[in-house]
């Protein structure tokens, strides 16, 4: 007769191996096909932003069916209303911006150029670094890789817009389905323990992840309120840059300020603008710093500031900017696991 | 009469799922903790629930593990044991239709009493905290009902648990006493 034990410890086996193909399988797809990965990852943005609606609308009696036919239905119509207005403002915007695009380029080669002189002439040694054409070689390939590229980025672009919404309805829909499967086909014996240690995941990355678009629409909204202020250029443009980079950690601010400065540095009409600029980026930042992140983001994501930068750091140097995005809420997963271990290790 | 053991085949997937469903909200409909509740939401909870076998001698969980949820078993048998300094002791068994483990869903931080252990091949439905709480925020109405018969069936067990222990007092300290009169519950 077969030992009862050698039989669970089977199943249990045979279990395990089904949820590590599932899971295994689910991430693979993710990872090979890029052009199926970035909808599902904007999907699961999107349904970790809209879930909170959803729910409301549906505590107030509509099926969540309903609810979220609803709510998509408000946004399009906010999306074309807004959408056309912006698109104007933008594009206006935009044009100006190509427009003086090729003059703000020739005035910065001649500045780079200039100061490459001075720089050779005061010290030879520096004789065989060539700036200006190591830029220009840059900017061409730059561009090369644009124009090679660029049709296949629409077309991403385009295969996004398309799947994201109704893949967003159907993970708000199904969620808990498809979360449900998945946890039929842990073990017995570790099925609490998972079940708990998944939900905290979900809550953990869910709650990082609106905090951090919340946050950067209000920078955003900041940067943008604050150029409309001193009557500066491009201020929407400007504004989404600075809250989109600002996603990023440490670095977004940064990088968001960027082009705000350049824009405004290298226009001769604005050039007295660039304090007040430097000024709105850096009270904007300020408020974020010192309001915005710790009312919104650090209750959230509960790490030692100087372990976020080390995670951040770590994130960087092994798979870039998407790594230092991903970097927190893959830290905080793991914190999660290791306290569930600690607690089942040393407190029970 | 003849049993009817089709082929996998020949079954229609969509009505047997849609009859295991029926199954686990009739379930439901006759526990204590979700019979007030509508047909209506009796389907939201099926669809909620987590339906687990357990085969013979297999733990559902540990003493002094952390709970996360109650059982309902709508098939088999299962031991609540306990470990004490004397060894392990069985404190009853428990059949279709009982239920198990519900403090879990109100205490934070709860460590099981007791382990369960399925004495013969069963089926539990398994009710975890983190569903209660999104039911609570989902549909209020319906998570109000679930908290009204969850504080019924707590208190029902606390009433019992004090007469028990007035009982043991009284029969500790006056023998004589309690030999004579049997105990009422304090209310």
């Amino acid at each position: 007769m077969k030992n009862p034990a050698n039989l669970q410890l089977r199943r249990d086996f045979n279990k395990l191996v089904c949820l590590f193909f599932a899971l295994a399988g689910t991430l693979t797809l993710f990872i090979i096909n890029p052009a199926l990965s970035t909808p599902i990852l904007l999907s699961l943005v999107m349904t970790t932003l809209l879930s909170p609606w959803a729910t409301s609308l549906e505590r107030t009696g509509y099926p969540r069916a309903r609810a979220i036919a609803l709510i998509f239905s408000i946004l399009f119509t906010v999306f074309i209303a807004f959408g056309l207005w912006g698109y104007k403002v933008s594009l206006i915007e935009w044009t100006s911006l190509k427009e003086k695009a090729p003059e703000h380029f020739d005035k910065l080669m001649k500045i780079i150029k200039t100061f490459e002189i001075d720089w050779q002439n005061k010290y030879p040694i520096i004789n065989t670094i060539h700036l200006t054409s190591s830029l220009l070689n840059w900017g061409g390939q730059t561009g090369r890789w644009f124009i090679d590229h660029g049709p296949g980025l629409m077309g991403q672009a385009l295969t996004s817009i398309l799947i994201v919404p109704p893949l967003s309805f159907v993970l708000l829909n199904e969620g808990r389905s498809i979360r449900r499967a998945f946890l039929q086909l842990v073990p017995n014996r570790y099925f609490e323990s998972f079940f708990m240690i998944a939900n905290e995941i979900t809550r953990a990355i869910s709650d990082y992840v609106r905090a951090k678009l919340i946050e950067a629409v209000l920078l955003g909204l900041m940067v943008t309120l604050g150029l409309m202020l001193i009557h500066a250029p491009y201020t929407f443009v400007l504004g989404a840059i600075a809250g989109i980079t600002n996603i990023l950690p440490y670095l977004g601010p940064a990088l968001g300020a960027i082009p705000g400065l350049f824009a405004i540095t290298l226009d001769p009409h604005n050039t007295h603008l660039l304090l007040s600029v430097f000024i709105v980026y850096g009270i904007a930042n300020l408020l974020d710093t010192i309001v915005v992140f710790p009312l919104v983001v650090a209750k959230l994501v509960n790490l030692h500031p100087l372990l976020l930068i080390a995670v951040v750091a770590i994130g960087q140097q092994y798979y870039g900017l998407v790594g230092m995005l991903i970097s927190i809420p893959i830290a905080t997963a793991l914190k999660v696991v290791l306290q569930e271990i600690y607690k089942s290790v040393y407190e029970h | 009469m003849m049993s009817i053991h089709p082929h996998f085949l020949w079954t229609d997937l969509f009505k047997k799922n849609k009859q295991s469903q029926k199954t686990v909200a009739n379930n439901l409909k006759e526990n204590i903790l979700f019979c007030t509740l509508s047909q209506s939401e009796l389907k939201y909870l099926s669809a909620i629930v987590y339906e687990r076998i357990y085969q013979v001698n297999e733990p559902i969980f540990q003493q002094n593990d952390r709970g996360l949820g109650m059982y309902l078993i709508t098939k088999g048998q299962i031991a609540i044991k306990t470990k004490t300094r004397r060894g392990e002791v069985l404190v009853t068994v428990l059949t279709e239709d009982s239920f198990f483990g519900e403090i879990a869903l109100v205490d934070p931080g709860n460590l099981r009493t007791a382990s369960a252990v399925a004495i013969e091949r069963s089926v539990v439905i398994g009710f975890f905290k983190p569903d209660l709480i999104e039911i609570l925020e989902r549909k209020p109405a319906m998570g109000v009902k679930i908290l009204f018969q969850l504080s019924t069936v707590l208190g029902r067990r606390l009433q019992e648990t004090t007469e028990k222990i007035t009982q043991m007092n009284r029969a500790k300290n006056h023998p004589s006493e309690s030999k004579k009169a049997p105990l009422k519950a304090d209310s």
